[in-house]
């Protein structure tokens, strides 16, 4: 499996965002895309999910341009959890994750052994299980997103991506669906990308950060070796105290002033 | 909405001036079409005619009280419409658009029923009734949360009318038959309007110059409460007094024409593109379009292909409801 | 599966026979009700025995057909108001909001009165066309700024004054050669016949066999634009064919009683409030809600005003507007 994007330009009607991107993934870590907002962080993440289709340049999933690939086939390797999905009104947490299982399926094909498994086991790894029959507007913002990534896990693919999941989520929640994230990818080797804006956060939980300003990649490498001096001020125009964190040994970020302009 | 160009007065008032030259124009020519047809300098002479020539009976009898329904009504309409948009502060408002027309509607035919030997006078006073109770019941549905948002009220006002409209219809088919036909100035025309019809119009005429004193209010209204309040006005009343006079203007037209489609939506905004927003230009000026504008649809209606008579509440209709897709565009944009 | 699962079904599983009764009481009802009252009794026996007696003419050459018609009406305006609420992801939706219905009526009575050589099996062609026309004209203003539930059905209703108002000119100025468009024009189900039936009875099995098919490509296409291209689905080609398949319904619908609003936005809603939002059952749930509906008003459009008919489109605009109020509040 390899994800990797050659010489991509996004953007949206006539606007460029993104200009000749090549980027590859690192298969079997969690990933994070930083930058500020507006850089078009989303807009590479929504691209390699195939939600947008570039410009110029190609996605490629082992080897093959995404988009011209079958979608339900892309589904089978990688699953997207959008920023803020909204589902119909009163829809229940089981009948949400259930529709992971749609790129498994055929037409009006009954659900069989495979897919009820893939439901438990997401249900169980996300511990929705006993709000299974809630439906999902009953749920905390937390739990909500919890049943939403119940959905990618059915899913079953070796890749997810995640555009800001932590949005409008409390410091609790926003642990704890990173917490999950984290463990995912230990005990099943999951590949993660996603999008988040809080930097300690991005240090604590990834493996490799992406360090992304005008559409550019300014860095990409562990943490370590992205949060630095240079790319506070370049990336985020903000002078920082880079500190580790004594908990865990990652960076930790602690602004100060805004950088001086060049 | 159109930030209004500053304007010096003299200009405005030249093309007020100029609206009412072209109003009376359109009259003139409005008066000559139909089944027979009488050149704009015939008419001008029948209409002093006392001699009893066919002519100047046809004129004088049935086309002459027809115009003036249309111009009143489109005058009321359109002030009506002014008046609203200006108190509400949406510029999608309109009295057929906001439950005023629908409400007039159900009780034009309520008070017919159950008053049938009350005098004419009392027709307009009924709807007005109703059109009132019509109007409160779209602005208490439409507010939420102690906020009225304009795309809510018109969508909501739409329904109201439209059930509305639907009760009306049912109540004037178990209705006696004399009632019936007593009431077919409901289907937004101007056909068989007579003098009779001009009577009873006639004393709501005088809500127009009130409309127009009400100006300033209007204006210190289009400002936020805050400001509305800071500047001395007492909101509650100057608004109160506002829709009243908006109301009735719009009840009063609907006892005249029934509801003309989107002719208070149209009207003010076309007066605004050209004298500005400051309500003493606007409200005249509204009022003159709105006239034109009902007195050339009906012409429209009758000439397009004699004897049949297209309502002018369908051309009307046909002109406001792309212009109001448009307005909402325009909305859109801003908010 | 756990216990409140179970239950869920089985209730589901009650609720449809017992909807089913009531929309074969109601289609009896309004074989029995008119100006010639037959007992209910003697109607369930007329429908499967004709015999030589007036009373089974009139069964069979009148009431019947008119509640066939009835059912598939309602049932059609139902089904395209779930799937363009679905599609839309809009309660505010449904044929009548969105200028469908208007568009229809306009596309036939064109057809009628300046294609007089068209065979009258087109005439659901040109309805089509023209609720399709209707619907792009909607959506394509709204898209313009931004689609909000309120801003489409409003920008729907003013496309459907519009073309109705255009309808109503062409109707009047063409009025010899528009007689033969009656039928699509009058928002009523007096005197349908069973070549009316006939007229859309094909039309009206392609349609809600498609529409069953689809129902889980609604679900999916309801979960929003980019979960379901998450998931695989072909978005755009989905909205399409299911609103293709909406306006196909709603064209026949109205090809054979004139645009009545405000039914099929009602049905979904309230078969939602019985069976949960999964469209599979949704749909179904709503053809049945929505033929009871119309069938029990068409008995009161025959009651109100005995012995003469009130069109009973004007019935259902005063049930379904208030209604309407009621959704227009609840949503953002």
């Amino acid at each position: 499996m390899k994800l990797e994007t050659q010489h991509l330009s996004l953007g949206y009607d006539d606007k460029i965002i993104v200009e000749d991107l090549n980027l590859t993934l690192e298969m079997g870590k969690i990933t994070t895309i930083i930058g500020s907002n507006g850089c078009g962080k989303s807009t590479i993440l929504r691209s390699i999910a195939r939600l947008l289709k570039p410009k110029m340049g190609t996605v490629l999933l082992d080897g093959k341009a995404i988009h011209t690939l079958p979608s339900k086939i892309v589904a089978q390797q990688l699953a997207i959890l959008p920023q803020t999905p909204t589902a119909p009104e009163g829809i229940t947490v089981e009948a949400l994750v259930r529709f992971g299982r749609y790129p498994h399926q055929k037409f009006l094909q009954q659900p069989n052994v495979e897919d009820n498994t893939a439901i438990e086991q997401a249900l169980e790894q996300t511990k929705m299980t006993e709000f299974r029959t809630r439906s999902l507007e009953t749920l905390s913002g937390g739990q909500r997103q919890r049943a939403w990534i119940a959905m990618s896990l059915a899913q079953d693919t070796p890749i997810l991506l995640l555009d800001e999941p932590t949005t409008y989520l409390d410091m609790k929640h926003q642990l704890e669906v990173l917490h999950l994230l984290e463990e995912l990818n230990t005990k099943t080797g999951k590949t993660v990308v996603m999008v988040l804006h809080d930097l300690n956060q991005a240090a604590r939980y990834s493996h490799q950060l992406i360090a992304v300003q005008n559409g550019q990649i300014m860095a990409q490498n562990t943490p370590e070796l992205v949060l630095t001096n240079q790319v506070m001020r370049d990336v985020f125009g903000i002078e920082a105290h880079l500190i580790l964190d004594p908990s865990n040994g990652k960076p930790h970020v602690i602004p100060f002033a805004l950088a001086v302009k060049k | 909405m159109l930030i209004a160009r500053p304007k010096k007065p003299l200009a405005r008032a030249t093309i007020i001036g100029l609206l009412l030259l072209i109003t009376v124009i359109c009259s003139i020519v409005s008066i000559g079409i139909g089944a027979i047809r009488i050149a704009p300098l015939e008419v001008i002479t029948a209409l002093f005619d006392s001699s009893g020539s066919l002519n100047a009976r046809i004129i004088q009898e049935l086309r002459l009280p027809r115009i003036l329904v249309a111009l009143i009504c489109g005058a009321l309409f359109a002030v009506s419409g002014a008046v609203l948009q200006g108190v509400v502060r949406n510029p999608l408002a309109s009295p057929d658009l906001v439950g005023v027309g629908a409400g007039a509607g159900v009780f034009a035919v309520i008070t017919l029923i159950l008053l049938p030997s009350a005098p004419s006078w009392f027709l307009p006073v009924g709807a007005f009734i109703g059109a009132w109770l019509g109007f409160a019941l779209v602005l208490l549905l439409a507010q939420k949360n102690n906020e009225i948002a304009p795309v809510r009220v018109a969508l909501i006002g739409i329904a109201v009318g439209a059930a509305l409209g639907a009760v009306q219809q049912l109540i004037l088919v178990r209705a006696p038959d004399d009632i019936g036909r007593a009431l077919t100035f409901l289907a937004g025309t101007v056909y068989g309007a007579d003098w009779s019809r001009v009577e009873r119009l006639l004393p709501w005429l005088a809500l127009l110059p009130v409309a127009w004193f009400l100006a300033y209010k209007l204006d210190v209204l289009a400002f936020s409460d805050d400001v509305a309040s800071g500047l001395g006005m007492r909101l509650m009343l100057a608004r109160v007094v506002c829709m009243s006079v908006a109301v009735a203007l719009a009840a009063a037209a609907v006892t005249g024409v029934g509801v003309l489609g989107f002719v208070g939506l149209l009207a003010p905004h076309a007066a605004r593109l050209l004298v500005g927003s400051s309500h003493v230009f606007l409200i005249p000026t509204s009022g003159l379009l709105g006239a034109i504008l009902v007195v050339c649809a009906d012409a429209l209606g009758r000439g397009l292909i004699p004897p049949i008579e297209v309502p002018a509440g369908i051309l009307t209709t046909l002109i406001g409801a792309p212009y109001f897709l448009f307005l909402m565009r325009q909305q859109g944009r801003i908010s | 599966m756990t216990k409140s699962q179970v239950s869920r079904t089985r209730w589901t599983w009650l609720i449809f026979p017992l909807l089913l009764g009531v929309l074969l009481f109601a289609f009896l009802l309004s074989i029995s009700v008119g100006a010639a009252s037959i007992p209910l009794l003697e109607v369930w026996h007329l429908v499967f025995n004709p015999d030589n007696s007036t009373n089974s003419l009139i069964v069979q050459t009148l009431r019947l057909p008119r509640a066939v018609i009835a059912l598939m009406v309602g049932s059609s305006l139902a089904i395209s108001a779930a799937l363009l609420q679905g599609v839309t992801r809009n309660p505010l939706a449904g044929p009548g909001i969105l200028g469908v219905n208007a568009g229809a009526a306009l596309g036939i009575l064109v057809g009628i009165v300046f294609f007089p050589g068209l065979p009258s099996e087109l005439s659901i062609l040109m309805a089509f066309l023209g609720g399709v026309g209707a619907a792009a004209l909607t959506f394509g203003v709204t898209a313009a700024v931004g689609i909000t539930p309120v801003r489409l059905a409003l920008a729907g209703i003013a496309v459907g004054a519009m073309l109705a108002a255009l309808t109503n000119g062409i109707q009047i100025l063409f009025e010899e050669r528009a007689r033969a468009a009656i039928f699509s024009l009058a928002g009523s189900l007096a005197g349908r016949t069973w070549d009316h039936v006939l007229s859309i009875v094909p039309w009206f099995m392609i349609g809600v066999l498609l529409a069953l098919l689809s129902s889980q490509l609604l679900n999916l296409v309801s979960l929003g634009e980019d979960v379901a291209r998450g998931l695989g689905v072909n978005v755009n080609l989905a909205r399409f064919g299911l609103a293709g398949i909406a306006v196909l319904l709603a064209s026949a619908a109205t090809s054979v009683a004139g645009p009545i609003g405000f039914l099929g936005l009602m049905s979904p809603h309230l078969a939602r409030g019985l069976v949960g939002v999964d469209n599979r059952l949704v749909i179904p749930m709503s053809a049945l809600i929505g033929s009871s509906i119309l069938l029990l008003a068409d008995v009161g459009a025959r009651v109100v005003d005995m012995p003469l008919e009130t069109p009973v489109g004007i019935l259902i605009t005063a049930i379904g507007a208030p209604f309407f109020v009621y959704l227009a509040r609840r949503i953002r």
